[in-house]
């Protein structure tokens, strides 16, 4: 909020709808979100599976396009209209400008080639003057970022343990120097010792290397530790969104509230945790009002009827009808 | 030590074949004799029965274990011994002049079918939803569901006898000088029979490779390649097929070690020389020499191909050789 | 090949028009006989040729090629049955019948151009006593020794009479001495092949035998056809398809639709014709009761429709046969009065009375029980790639049934099938029988038991294992006599035994069709000059000889 009000955030959603079809129609996927990341950002995504952040971020991507969906809305990555793009230039902007970690990083590797290899066809890909003996001291470069040996680039994945392919899967994203890291869930498949490692590892790249990083998880303990910034999704749509330690103190929608106690924080002493009861809407046919309804222990009449615009409450931006009421006994009060 | 491991297993199996091969033969009912009188369908003499077991030696006075012993021996200085159907033709001279053909013909029918069939299934999936990917699979599949017999036939009525475009039988025409007129007269030869092979074997690797494909194509490092912004024709090759592939280069090398089986179907439609035909001879007339040579032969090159594609998987497939 | 498909295709509107218009005589400017012109033969489908040329090698696969190139002393024909001189121009029989003294044709040489005299044909004969292996017609069973008289003579003597020694001699060829003197003639596959023949091998690959004229042939200016090709063939289909489009000009395989597939494409030069030769016949074991018993097989013989056999498994080339082992070429050696005790009936009434009138009595389920009140069981055994004896076995089976006989029928492989017929372990079963150039040579293996063998051991003919003394004195009269009298009487004799003891039942004569083309090639035997059998299977020789290229 406080740069420089020229320079384009590293991406920015507009009123982004997304649908695909099943069998049994089409699925809401995400309906009419807007959200801004800035350079430099650390910006969680939060929310159960099935809300629909993944969807969220590889549609704006255009890694998801149609006719496997349909996409409405505009997606801008360093100011740049991603879903209007040629082909063409959107390969070149890829892993340049913005990069991934996707899920999980056992399946995210070739299991047939070589790290090294790996790294060689992605600069190979992005670069005209390529080299070999250039990409490779590249490779060592961010091999060394993630504190890896560089040895490890005559490996195949399979020769590396989870840690450390998470880690290579890392340096993988760090290769051209992008802008922007998306990362989806890149500690779920990880113990928890190895899981602190690899989030301080990204905490401090971030930190040295100034890019910025859409973290997507739906462990809000762990986001709120990182995050400069969380959104809370749900059934298709933003929730909450704030500052971390505003939504870590003060979480104001229901369901962020209930999200935060459905999981352990990564300090601190375990408390009981309790799960959220009912399960995520039905998203080809979306209750009417506020998705989560039908699970909120304080819903109104309204809530089944009406979806709540988001609006801003302090420093965060809620949907939820509660703050309506809340705002009106503020002022009367 | 991988390679020591495969090789004396592989040695073993060697060994195993060779004495079943011996056994076999020795517990079918029936002669080399008598196949050879029934043949001949009453027009040989009454003295016949007598000199064909003594030309034939089948009468000798041995001990299996003897005889399993002899066996051995001339296995090991390559001498295979003589034919009872073309008698006294040596087995190593009936080989010799049916397996090249073999060889060429399905080898190289074999080959294409693979190749082809595979490339036409990585169409089939990474062009899928387009209407030429979905009618391919479904065209070969139901190619592959016809008697090869039948589908043979229709090829050999219809584009050898009506039209004339390919001759109906043999593998090269007659009195065909020059190496540049025997190369084109073999192949003119060999595209009818190699067609009917490719088109009714290749459904099989396309719709293998095509599901294996679909299934690859949605594994994270795929589209993690798609992500880095890599040319599409990379990420087909070395992300999409080249896992896609792994499992069907078992199916393909015991398809490379039965090539040396023959075709027999090919070879009774086209009258194309081969070593199926042979060993169709072999069984009928209990030609056990040469039976005994022709399964030896389809062992070792099953084992061969085996071993070969052992090495091959270990290079491509990293995760195999480093147990 | 193709240039005379397209033609044909092209246009036949057009030719058969013109053809009308000018009468097919404008085209047919005779050409006489003369050197020159092709023929691919194609016997039967073998599968891909050896490199064997060596005429003593068992099985029959070449048969037809090395008889063009090697030749016997005798020829016989298949249609008269009479014996033709050869190499050798003349033979007498003296002492008592026990010595055959042949006189050798001058002037006859081998294609190496050595001249082939008494010393070869001792030598040839010499060695097949040697190497037992290749005498297959067991000459030395019957010889004591062999000596030229001079470079033209050569004297055979026999230990008894036997009057059927030449026709055994007629397959064996003559080989000459000089290169075979080192050989051993079991093992030599003889492929560069030198004989007296009017063919000599030109030029051999596994999918092609060819041969060419052999210009010093001693018949002379014979042969007229300067090449000849043996196309190798692995199925009766690509046969098929080459005689009709003309690339094959004379085959013999078996095919049930000629007309249509053959005949049709041109009526004017495609011909088929049959060669006939020998019985099938139902073995019935003589050891097994209540088979033994003569009424059971009268009866089963007269259950037995042979019209349908004949039809249905045949597609009518064999005919329905007598009961004598007399077939249709030989009905000279028949009497108005066997004629008449030999035709096979089909009553299956009559059958059934017959096996009532011998004590067999219908069980509870309606099938009989023999006499002594067992369940009457018939097995029946065939081979699985001789389809049309499968074919025939399950409609005998169906028959039989018919009549209240129970039948099981095990199919099996050709080598199991013969080596249970022959050894004996069989209860019924159909096979083929010998043959000869008259019925003698059919009914003597059958029924002698110099042919049989203990059960358990092969029997080369007589495997229903048949003994009856008369036989042997009747065979004993025959060989000690070359009178044509003395033989038709004997064959009288024995037909009557076979037609009235029936050790064995006679079903069809076996016809098998042979197929010609006189588009390019004149010559051949008809029906109004039958000279010779018009098979390519067996020894062309004779009808190779004749034919000449019609332009």
């Amino acid at each position: 909020m406080d740069q420089d009000t020229k320079t384009p955030p590293a991406f920015a959603v507009e009123h982004l709808t997304v649908r695909y079809p099943s069998e049994r129609g089409w699925v809401q996927a995400i309906r009419d979100v807007s959200l801004q990341v800035e350079r430099g950002k650390l910006v969680g995504l939060a929310g159960e599976s099935g809300s629909g952040k993944s969807t969220l971020v590889l549609a704006a991507t255009r890694v998801i396009r149609p006719p496997q969906v349909a996409v409405d809305g505009q997606s801008f990555i360093n100011g740049r209209s991603i879903l209007n793009l040629r082909d063409a230039e959107l390969r070149k902007m890829r892993w340049s400008t913005f990069s991934f970690v996707t899920q999980s990083a056992m399946n995210a590797l070739n299991p047939v080639m070589r790290l090294r290899d790996q790294m060689r066809d992605t600069i190979r890909a992005h670069d005209r003057s390529y080299q070999p003996s250039v990409a490779d001291a590249r490779a060592r470069e961010v091999m060394d970022m993630v504190e890896l040996p560089s040895s490890k680039l005559l490996s195949y994945p399979h020769q590396l343990s989870g840690g450390q392919r998470q880690r290579a899967v890392i340096a993988l994203a760090l290769l051209l120097r992008p802008d922007l890291i998306v990362m989806d869930e890149p500690t779920t498949a990880l113990d928890v010792v190895v899981q602190r490692e690899i989030i301080d590892l990204i905490r401090r790249l971030q930190n040295d290397q100034g890019f910025a990083v859409v973290l997507i998880t739906h462990d809000l303990s762990l986001l709120l530790e990182v995050a400069h910034h969380v959104i809370v999704l749900y059934g298709g749509r933003v929730m909450e969104a704030g500052p971390a330690e505003q939504l870590v103190e003060n979480p104001l929608h229901p369901y962020s509230q209930a999200l935060m106690h459905s999981f352990p924080p990564l300090h601190g002493a375990v408390s009981a945790q309790v799960g959220i009861p009912g399960a995520p809407p039905d998203m080809v046919s979306p209750p009417p009002g506020c998705p989560f309804a039908p699970r909120c222990d304080r819903v109104m009449g309204i809530c089944r009827t009406t979806m709540p615009l988001l609006q801003t409450v302090g420093q965060v931006d809620v949907a939820c009808h509660l703050m309506n009421d809340q705002n009106r006994e503020v002022k009367t009060l | 030590m991988f390679l020591v491991k495969r090789a004396s297993f592989y040695l073993l199996t060697f060994w195993a074949a060779i004495t079943l091969n011996f056994f076999l033969p020795h517990l079918m009912p029936g002669s080399a004799v008598g196949a050879v009188m029934a043949r001949a369908h009453g027009e040989m003499g009454p003295g016949a029965l007598h000199a064909l077991e003594l030309a034939f030696g089948v009468n000798v006075h041995q001990t299996l274990l003897q005889q399993y012993g002899i066996y051995l021996s001339h296995l090991a200085h390559g001498n295979l011994g003589i034919s009872f159907t073309y008698f006294p033709e040596p087995v190593s001279q009936v080989i010799a002049s049916t397996l090249p053909w073999t060889l060429f013909l399905i080898g190289l029918a074999t080959i294409i079918s693979f190749v082809v069939g595979n490339l036409l299934g990585i169409y089939a999936a990474w062009r899928r939803g387009r209407p030429l990917a979905s009618v391919l699979p479904i065209a070969f599949t139901v190619m592959a569901a016809m008697p090869y017999f039948w589908v043979a036939l229709i090829f050999l009525y219809v584009f050898g006898f009506l039209t004339g475009w390919f001759p109906i039988t043999h593998s090269i025409g007659t009195e065909v000088t020059g190496i540049f007129h025997r190369f084109g007269s073999i192949m003119y030869h060999a595209t009818l029979p190699a067609l009917t092979i490719v088109i009714t074997s290749m459904g099989g690797w396309m719709v293998g490779m095509r599901n294996n494909l679909v299934s690859v194509l949605s594994e994270d490092y795929v589209i993690l390649a798609e992500m880095k912004g890599l040319p599409e024709r990379e990420i087909v090759a070395n992300y999409a097929a080249r896992n896609a592939l792994l499992p069907a280069i078992t199916g393909f090398a015991m398809s490379l070690g039965f090539v040396v089986g023959g075709a027999l179907l090919t070879e009774i439609v086209f009258s194309y020389p081969g070593i199926g035909y042979a060993l169709y001879q072999a069984v009928t007339n209990q030609d056990y020499p040469l039976m005994q040579a022709i399964f030896l032969i389809i062992v070792t090159a099953v084992l061969i191909a085996n071993f070969l594609v052992d090495l091959l998987y270990s290079r491509l497939d990293p995760r195999v050789s480093n147990d | 090949m193709s240039k005379n498909r397209s033609w044909m295709w092209a246009v036949p509107a057009a030719s058969a028009l013109f053809l009308a218009a000018m009468g097919s005589g404008a085209f047919a400017a005779p050409v006489g006989p003369h050197v020159g012109g092709s023929i691919s033969i194609v016997a039967s489908p073998h599968g891909p040729w050896a490199d064997v040329f060596n005429p003593f090698a068992p099985g029959e696969t070449q048969d037809d090629i090395v008889g063009d190139i090697y030749e016997p002393l005798v020829e016989w024909n298949g249609s008269t049955g009479a014996h033709k001189a050869w190499l050798a121009q003349s033979w007498a029989w003296s002492n008592s019948n026990k010595v055959l003294t042949l006189h050798l044709r001058h002037g006859v040489k081998f294609t190496n151009g050595q001249l082939f005299t008494s010393a070869d044909v001792v030598f040839t004969l010499d060695m097949m006593k040697k190497y037992p292996a290749i005498d297959t017609s067991a000459l030395w069973s019957y010889m004591t020794s062999v000596k030229a008289e001079g470079p033209y003579t050569v004297k055979i003597t026999i230990n008894k009479p036997d009057a059927t020694f030449l026709y055994y001699l007629t397959g064996t060829y003559m080989v000459p001495a000089s290169l075979w003197k080192n050989k051993n003639p079991v093992l030599w596959t003889d492929p560069n092949p030198v004989g007296t023949g009017p063919y000599q091998l030109k030029s051999f690959s596994p999918q092609n035998i060819i041969l060419k004229r052999n210009p010093h042939y001693w018949q002379k200016g014979k042969p007229y056809l300067q090449t000849v090709y043996y196309p190798s063939a692995t199925s009766n289909g690509s046969v098929i398809l080459g005689l009709a489009d003309g690339s094959i000009q004379w085959s013999s395989i078996y095919s049930p639709d000629l007309r249509n597939s053959f005949v049709s494409k041109d009526p004017s030069t495609n011909h088929t014709d049959v060669s006939s030769g020998g019985y099938d016949w139902l073995y019935v074991n003589l050891h097994q009761y209540p088979l033994n018993l003569l009424p059971v097989r009268r009866a089963i013989s007269d259950a037995i429709n042979r019209k349908a056999l004949s039809v249905i498994s045949e597609s009518g080339y064999s005919t329905p046969s007598r009961l004598d082992g007399i077939d249709a070429a030989q009905s000279s050696w028949s009497t108005p009065a066997l004629n008449k005790k030999a035709a096979a009936v089909y009553n299956p009434k009559l059958a059934e009375s017959i096996l009532a009138k011998a004590g067999f009595k219908r069980g509870p389920n309606g099938m009989l029980l023999t006499p002594k009140g067992k369940p009457f069981t018939v097995n029946l055994v065939t081979a699985s790639s001789f389809t049309d004896f499968v074919s025939m076995t399950s409609q005998i089976s169906s028959m039989l049934h018919a009549i209240g006989i129970n039948t099981n029928i095990t199919v099996t492989s050709v080598s199991n099938y013969s080596n249970k017929m022959e050894d004996g372990s069989f209860s019924m079963g159909v096979m083929w029988g010998a043959s000869g150039p008259n019925p003698f040579y059919t009914l003597n293996p059958l029924m002698n038991t110099e042919y049989s063998a203990a059960l358990g051991q092969p029997a080369p003919d007589n495997i229903e294992r048949y003994s009856n003394p008369r036989v042997q004195q009747l065979a004993n009269e025959y060989d000690a006599s070359t009178s044509v009298a003395v033989h038709k009487s004997v064959i009288d004799q024995m037909a009557n035994i076979m037609a009235t003891q029936l050790p064995i039942i006679g079903l069809l004569n076996r016809n098998s069709p042979n197929e010609y083309s006189s588009a390019t090639i004149a010559g051949w035997p008809t029906a109004s000059n039958p000279y010779w059998d018009n098979s390519a299977d067996v020894g062309p020789i004779v009808v190779l000889t004749q034919l000449y290229a019609k332009k």
